[in-house]
């Protein structure tokens, strides 16, 4: 019989690190790639999780100490194209969308998939905190650490081709592993931030990349009560980046990119409903059945009735108000710790109060 | 569940080696050469006892073997650390000395980048690879003094090799007062002369010797302003220890190289790019129409992708190389086929050396053939 392959995505950080040499260890042929997905002059040095010249030197290290081959790709272009420039374009049309979430649709596992076809590979792996039970997936074990968010928008024919050595782990206990196999990315510091963005985050980034004006930040009732900086820069729910006299915290509403208006309020703004579309099913469903929904990478899943429109349509509706979710993010389904489905976020309603 | 692991855990079956432009096989004349002088040491070659002037000795004896292969006296040898050192050395001296820096559109980053950053010029390339003769010389005639031409004496990934004697002939017509460098780390020892070239670059890693040593060889009239600052060693030209072992190890692989029958492995590369043009459909030889090293065979491949090219001889135990590398390792589309207006789809570059054998290239064949075959689908 001849042995199982795999490639496995390494970042350079610890959880893909530890996935290869769990790997490793159950006898699977192992192909370690690490996916250059930018240059990024201006973070390097940083400490970022990824993408960093020391980092693909710390993936290359990990793969010697573990004796398996190593091969950096240059995936720059498609992830030019699907997540840089879809990023800009979401934001000047007045989304948030999750760079994660689209990276990992249209760029990580398609090309890593399409690679390890070309090659013969039989699996691919990464080193993501979620874990696959008969095809489906499932929130990861340590709670904390769970990403089956960012992986929900992936087809159940793309998972049948997935590993996800990590996700039965603690992070304690990835670091453990990597420190007992003197791998030295053990105490490496987690990626939190969004790898192409520098220290100026979206805005900056954006700013950069699309014409922008300042403008009047509007009350619900339409009152003046302060400036923005450009309406495309802003996400609902934000609370930062607002120039008001007032002197209070004010949150983002909603933004208007047609006449470049920001409404803010004195509470974070809540939804009751939501509408997406993109639908992506793991599983057959009645029209409406009883879930629970997702809308962002930290956030918390609340209980809904979830009904199944035409052409990959699907509205929620949520059983208590929730932070209203940014249009853009992927909306999440699950049944218990089970992915059920996903679909991007259209817009969002909060129940008209008598 | 796992052991502690150290590094090359996983021990690979038989491999076939076709990256000798990257780096080659160390010659056994070289090994003894280092072996000898390590065991005359330590010293410091620039100290007043009999160890430190056995060590000079070494050093000395090396310099005049090497001085021998390029005719040149052997205090016009500067011992460096390799060719992207000499090369920066021979730009950054050159263009010291006010005027316009000239360099072609195909050098190694070694040359190109000081080469741009100093604000120099490109000579373009025919489609061979070849510098353009012509607009080199309306370069030289028109825009102001030139300072250096710099032309490398063949390719690095191409092995095309540049009529240097014409070059240098033009060089010294046009602009009697530039300087002529020429990046010789590829062809060293295995073409004749360098076309009058006042600075050649060369390294002892390409031909046999030890990554980490290599020399810039001076023209009588060429005095560069010393890069390195310091204790004065090399006659002021490169402060730093010299490493006499080093230094050793790369003369006796240049002797052995220059010795060498090159028309022996110019004949495989031949039979492997016969074979690969008649096993694989859509493979064109990149700089076949011009004189090239023995050594290079420039491929590109219709509908493959060189990383993934690479990838799969490697997985089937071929090293062979494609394109450049970036920092962090990913391999970037060639600047040298872009110069020659070449796509650099499926570009594999397989280079032979001097322990190449028929077997080799035997199994390359087989393994390009297979990989390209596994990759189209």
């Amino acid at each position: 019989m001849t042995r199982r392959s795999v490639l496995v995505a390494m970042s350079g950080g610890v959880d893909s690190s530890v996935a290869a040499a769990v790997l490793v260890a159950a006898g699977y042929e192992v192909v370690g790639v690490t996916m250059k997905m930018h240059d990024a002059p201006e973070v390097r040095g940083a400490k970022h999780g990824c993408c960093t010249v020391e980092d693909a030197d710390d993936a290359r290290a990990v793969a010697a100490q573990l004796g398996i081959a190593h091969y950096t790709l240059d995936m720059s272009a498609p992830f030019a194209r699907s997540v840089v420039d879809a990023f800009v374009e979401g934001y000047a049309a007045g989304r948030t969308p999750n760079p994660c979430v689209e990276c990992n649709r249209h760029v990580k596992f398609t090309e890593l998939i399409d690679r390890a076809d070309s090659l013969g590979v039989d699996m691919v792996a990464t080193g993501h905190h979620a874990r696959l039970r008969d095809g489906h997936l499932v929130r990861g074990a340590d709670r904390a650490k769970d990403q089956s968010y960012v992986l929900a928008c992936l087809e159940l024919d793309t998972l049948g081709r997935v590993l996800l050595p990590v996700g039965d782990m603690t992070k304690a206990e990835v670091r453990t592993t990597a420190e007992r196999l003197g791998l030295r990315t053990a105490g490496k510091a987690d990626s939190m931030e969004v790898c192409f963005l520098g220290a100026g985050g979206a805005a900056a980034f954006v700013a950069e990349r699309v014409p922008v004006a300042p403008g009047p930040a509007l009350a619900p009732d339409g009152a003046v009560v302060g400036t923005h900086r450009g309406a495309e820069l802003y996400t609902v729910g934000q609370r930062r980046g607002i120039e008001s006299p007032l002197n209070r915290r004010l949150y983002v509403h909603a933004t208007d990119i047609a006449s470049n208006t920001v409404t803010v309020d004195t509470d974070p703004p809540l939804a009751d409903s939501l509408t997406a579309d993109g639908a992506v099913w793991a599983r057959d469903t009645p029209a409406e059945f009883d879930a629970t929904v997702q809308t962002a990478a930290h956030g918390r899943a609340a209980p809904a009735r979830v009904s199944r429109g035409e052409a990959g349509r699907v509205g929620v509706e949520f059983t208590a108000s929730v932070s209203a979710p940014a249009a853009g993010q992927l909306a999440a389904i699950y049944d218990g710790d089970v992915v059920v489905g996903s679909a991007t976020v259209t817009g969002s309603l909060r129940r008209r109060r008598r | 569940m796992m052991a502690q692991m150290s590094i090359g855990a996983g021990t690979d079956r038989e491999r076939v080696y076709l990256d000798h432009a990257a780096s080659t096989a160390v010659r056994p004349e070289a090994d003894a050469a280092a072996a000898l002088v390590a065991a005359d040491g330590p010293a410091n070659p620039t100290g007043v006892h009999r160890d430190a002037q056995r060590m000079r000795a070494h050093l000395e004896a090396a310099r005049e073997a090497v001085a021998a292969l390029c005719s040149v006296a052997p205090h016009r040898v500067v011992f460096t650390s390799g060719g992207t050192e000499s090369d920066n050395f021979a730009i950054a001296a050159g263009a010291a000395r006010g005027g316009r820096v000239l360099y072609s559109a195909v050098e190694h980053p070694a040359v190109a980048v000081p080469a741009s950053r100093a604000g120099g010029e490109e000579i373009p390339v025919d489609a061979s690879g070849v510098v353009d003769l012509d607009v080199l010389d309306r370069l030289l005639e028109s825009g102001g003094a030139v300072a250096v031409v710099s032309v490398m004496a063949a390719n690095n990934e191409t092995g095309v090799v540049q009529p240097l004697d014409e070059i240098g002939a033009l060089v010294r017509a046009r602009a009697p007062h530039a300087w002529f460098h020429t990046d010789a780390v590829q062809a060293f020892t295995k073409v004749d002369g360098f076309g009058g070239a006042g600075l050649v670059s060369v390294t002892a890693h390409k031909l046999g010797g030890p990554i980490g040593t290599g020399a810039l060889v001076l023209g009588e009239a060429v005095e560069p302003e010393p890069m390195l600052h310091g204790g004065g060693q090399e006659r002021g030209m490169r402060a730093g220890t010299p490493d006499p072992v080093g230094a050793a190890a790369f003369a006796a692989a240049a002797t052995a190289s220059a010795a060498d029958d090159w028309s022996r492995v110019g004949a495989l590369r031949d039979r492997l790019e016969a074979g690969l043009l008649e096993a694989v459909d859509g493979l064109v030889v990149h700089g076949a129409d011009a004189q090239r090293l023995p050594t290079h065979c420039h491929v590109g491949v219709e509908g493959v992708m060189a990383d993934m090219l690479v990838i799969a001889c490697d997985r089937a135990g071929l090293a062979v190389s494609s394109g450049s590398s970036c920092a962090s390792g990913a391999q970037k589309a060639s600047g040298v086929l872009a110069a020659m207006g070449v796509s650099a789809e499926g570009a594999l570059r397989l280079s032979l050396g001097w322990n190449t054998t028929a077997d080799d290239v035997d199994f390359a064949l087989a393994t390009v053939a297979a990989a390209v075959k596994g990759l189209r689908g």
